[in-house]
């Protein structure tokens, strides 16, 4: 179509011109490569006869020695947020998301999708920071469709289209640019983080509608938690079935949260 | 050029099916993904089948799962340092301990997801080892799920899952070496126990979040 192509070339121009202004931009290059020798060298040894396996790239030592995904030096304080959440989580968000779902859940995917489509903009502008220009063009596209044709995006139309879009923020683009994860931070309401992540989601804040657009406290809350409502009563108790099945839970989730942020980041 | 490769052998059938006779790949291409897809399908039959009493749906899913996931080595990877200072009878407690508690973790996540399609995207081989990319595709999103496998008389087994991204291996290992640095393996062991009849007095109680509700 004629509007994508004209759209292709605008982020394409865009993109350029952001490559251009970043003098620095070449060292993203590298920041990669540095971080795979970093991991890959002190591998070998720990685990070697523990390990009957050895191979490399994505076969590879995925399970040699490299010590905490993430640090945590700030543990005790962590330890007190996971309890406060936890509680936050049984005895007020918990028991509002289950009386929701009285809802039909055809309206809260609609909700969810609503949500997903109006954070868009900070995928879009963080793809293009780090010149993904392909998600970043996916999505723009996707959020055009989907605020028109589906309906302000209570509908997910390009779902299927094979266009993924980007899941992209600010913590992933200074990740991209060779910013690691920093200690291990869990805030109050809103969960695992890191002290990079924890700065990605206060840059992130400058581009989301909902806080751009919104200017009582009270109500980015109010919006948040709904959200954050809507979003548990659609999941399948992710959280109690960790809490079930790991001997140690705090631990379980910091490591999983370090694993995917990693994961996302080098992707 | 593999797209014109394919176009030719379509072209000629004959030639396709000589080659492929005569391929000594055959046999092997594909295989980790077929026989994960065939345990999915196996334990997803296993939890819909509302006729099968619980006992045995559990001894029948325990089966196929055991059957498909190595233990073993997954029990080796975990412990990693402190399965070479742990001796012979502590490894094998460990690693029954360890097969109960995945077990019980894995169905509790495919549980929730039976009414769910479970497709099986794509696999990379090399050598002894797969990577199988599969999904749980739901209404609102969908769930990546990757098997890491070997292959040991030519049969594919399991060694570690990651759910969008993480991996279950890694993940226990940071918990149970704390563990067992900190208590010794008496001490993980005697945790693992206490958390296994958790786990199976919220099963005979049928309900899930009978084990949370005990915060700490």
């Amino acid at each position: 179509m004629a509007y994508s192509e004209t759209l292709r070339r605008f982020f394409l121009i865009a993109g350029l011109l952001v490559f251009v202004w970043l003098p620095d931009a070449s060292f993203a290059a590298d920041a990669p490569k540095g971080d795979a020798a970093d991991a890959s060298s002190p591998a070998s040894g720990a685990s070697a006869d523990a390990a009957p396996l050895s191979f490399d790239d994505e076969f590879g030592d995925e399970f040699a020695d490299k010590g905490p995904i993430i640090s945590d030096p700030l543990e005790p304080f962590n330890r007190a947020m996971f309890w406060f959440n936890d509680k936050m989580y049984f005895y007020l968000m918990k028991p509002v998301a289950r009386a929701y779902r009285s809802v039909p859940e055809g309206v809260r995917v609609a909700i969810s999708n609503f949500f997903t489509n109006i954070h868009s903009p900070v995928r879009a502008v963080n793809a293009l920071l780090q010149l993904r220009l392909k998600g970043a063009v996916q999505e723009v596209w996707k959020f055009s469709v989907n605020s028109t044709v589906g309906v302000l995006g209570f509908f997910n139309v390009t779902k299927g289209t094979g266009i993924e879009g980007a899941d992209e923020d600010f913590g992933q683009t200074l990740g991209y640019y060779g910013v690691g994860q920093g200690p291990y931070l869990v805030l109050p309401f809103l969960g695992p983080s890191s002290v990079r992540d924890g700065i990605g989601m206060v840059a992130d804040s400058y581009v989301d509608p909902i806080y751009v657009e919104t200017d009582r406290t009270t109500d980015v809350i109010l919006i948040k938690g709904a959200e954050t409502v809507n979003t548990l009563s659609l999941d399948k108790d992710t959280y109690e079935g960790i809490k079930r099945d790991s001997l140690d839970p705090y631990t379980f989730i910091k490591n999983a949260y370090g694993q995917l942020r990693e994961n996302k980041v080098n992707h | 050029m593999m797209q014109t490769l394919t176009k030719k052998m379509t072209r000629w059938p004959a030639w396709c099916l000589a080659l492929t006779l005569m391929s000594p790949t055959w046999a092997y291409a594909g295989d980790a993904s077929r026989l994960l897809r065939q345990s999915i399908d196996q334990v997803l039959s296993l939890l819909r089948d509302k006729n099968l009493d619980k006992a045995d749906r559990r001894e029948q899913l325990r089966a196929v799962i055991e059957k498909r996931f190595d233990f073993q080595v997954m029990s080796q990877f975990t412990l990693s340092v402190e399965w070479r200072k742990a001796t012979p009878a502590e490894r094998e407690a460990f690693v029954q301990r360890f097969t109960r508690m995945v077990e019980a973790s894995y169905l509790g996540r495919l549980e929730q997801y039976t009414d769910q399609k479970v497709e099986v995207r794509d696999e990379r081989e090399r050598d002894d080892k797969a990577v199988v990319n599969t999904v749980i595709v739901t209404q609102n999103v969908d769930i990546p799920i990757d098997y890491k496998m070997r292959r040991e008389d030519g049969d594919w087994r399991i060694y570690d899952v990651q759910i969008e991204g993480v991996s279950l291996v890694r993940n226990y290992r940071d918990s149970y070496r704390n563990i067992a640095k900190n208590e010794g393996m008496s001490g993980l062991l005697a945790r693992m126990e206490k958390k296994i009849a958790e786990l199976e007095a919220a099963e005979a109680n049928g309900d899930k979040t009978a084990a949370t509700s005990n915060n700490n």
